[in-house]
């Protein structure tokens, strides 16, 4: 168990910014942002020793920690407005139009909860359709059918098998 | 496409704040603590405070001066989370924080409460349980698709309104949403000298319903000549005196606090309503 624990400290420690990041975009708010990513990890410290194989670590706890973030939701119903965020321009030297980008990012960042979390998770965090699918808790196809309506809203058009 | 990539740049570039591995510490310091139970921990507490408190007082006088002020016994008093679970599925989110009192004073009063916000809860769950069910089924029977169908949430929790030496005042909260939201709340007042549970004529004296009364009809009318968009029902439907089994807690100042529920005394947008008796 105390090897467990150090291995998902590790874990959680290396990926802190991805996990931050998600939560942000549930509260929009910083303080808020810390408080769903502490929930989710004392939910998850406690319930570890319910997770038998250490290789499903990842979706598991973003599986809590995306429960956390809709939680947040249903408990601050109120209108949570997009506060203005923070980012480095150098990191975004090869984007000659940043305006368009931000659209999008605000674009994504409005879509109602359960779509915006497949869309960030599939093409922010590069995850599969069935990682995705074990963290939500959802069946593929309903993934999919979210990923769809995410990406028509967004007024995207690719090819996703 | 291409927005996307770089919207994904975007959010690449929001990076965990500095505090963040100071909540990833304290999480897992936590987790070492959890095989302890809770009682140990507030025993040992005590006992620290305890050898604190005599090299302390060999060395500093003042200190000594002071440390009588300071409720060392009465403060093993206490309500702490006793459970704590979640439950997910598709007709239901639910969070239970479920407290226990002890050291009160009075193992037979401690006893009956805890059996009582046991039952409270259980039947909470089970009949949340129940209607979340049924709830679902009619959506998805009126045409609703079930995928879209929002869970009913459950939260259970508890809030200490006040704690020192001779009270210990919390509530138990109840709270179902679903399109609305609905709390139900159960108050415990308790007199840590006597070990009893404190009444409002023991804290308003004999003529206790006419001091309430008096004073929440006074707060009505000031608060509806202070802001208009206060709202009460009146006449028949509004605040008609306060009732044999009249909500309350003790707040910080050690005063009463008259508490009504969501639609009791005034429309549903007011949401519940707080007098404090002075």
């Amino acid at each position: 168990m105390q090897e467990k624990l150090e291995v998902f400290k590790k874990y959680v420690e290396e990926n802190q910014d991805a996990f931050y990041r998600l939560a942000f975009s549930y509260t929009k708010n910083y303080d808020a942002a810390l408080d769903v990513v502490q929930e989710a990890l004392l939910k998850s410290i406690d319930k570890l020793s319910t997770l038998k194989n250490i290789d499903y670590l990842k979706t598991w706890f973003y599986r809590i920690l995306v429960n956390e973030g809709l939680n947040y939701l249903r408990k601050n119903k109120r209108l949570v407005l997009v506060e203005d965020f923070e980012f480095e321009k150098s990191e975004l030297s090869s984007c000659d139009n940043i305006a368009e980008s931000i659209d999008m990012y605000s674009a994504v960042q409005a879509l109602e909860p359960k779509i915006r979390t497949v869309i960030i998770l599939r093409f922010f965090e590069d995850m599969k359709l069935k990682e995705i699918s074990k963290i939500t808790k959802t069946n593929v196809s309903t993934v999919k059918s979210r990923l769809y309506k995410g990406l028509e809203l967004l007024k995207i058009s690719i090819d996703e098998e | 496409m291409k927005e996307l990539e770089e919207a994904k740049k975007i959010y690449k570039s929001v990076k965990s704040p500095p505090k963040m591995q100071k909540i990833i510490d304290s999480s897992f310091k936590n987790a070492k603590f959890k095989k302890w139970n809770l009682k140990k921990i507030t025993l040992s507490t005590a006992a620290s405070i305890c050898i604190l408190f005599v090299a302390l007082l060999n060395c500093n006088s003042a200190f000594a001066k002071s440390v009588s002020t300071i409720p060392v016994i009465s403060d093993l008093a206490n309500v702490f989370t006793f459970k704590q679970y979640s439950e997910e599925d598709s007709t239901k989110h639910m969070r239970v924080e479920q407290p226990k009192v002890e050291n009160i004073g009075n193992a037979e009063l401690e006893k009956q409460i805890n059996k009582e916000i046991n039952q409270k809860v259980e039947a909470a769950t089970k009949e949340a349980q129940k209607e979340a069910e049924e709830n679902k089924k009619a959506y998805i029977q009126t045409g609703g698709n079930p995928n879209d169908y929002v869970p009913m949430a459950i939260d259970v929790n508890y809030e200490i309104k006040s704690k020192n030496e001779k009270v210990l005042s919390f509530v138990l909260n109840t709270t179902w949403t679903q399109a609305n939201a609905f709390t139900e709340q159960t108050f415990y007042n308790i007199d840590l000298k006597t070990g009893k549970e404190i009444t409002l004529s023991d804290k308003l004296g004999k003529d206790y319903k006419k001091v309430a009364d008096e004073s929440v009809k006074k707060q009505i009318e000031e608060r509806k000549a202070q802001d208009k968009d206060q709202i009460f029902f009146e006449d028949d439907a509004g605040f008609q005196g306060i009732t044999e089994n009249q909500k309350f807690y003790i707040n910080n100042n050690g005063n009463v606090v008259i508490v009504f529920a969501k639609y009791e005394i005034a429309p549903g947008c007011m949401g519940m309503q707080e007098f404090e008796i002075k």
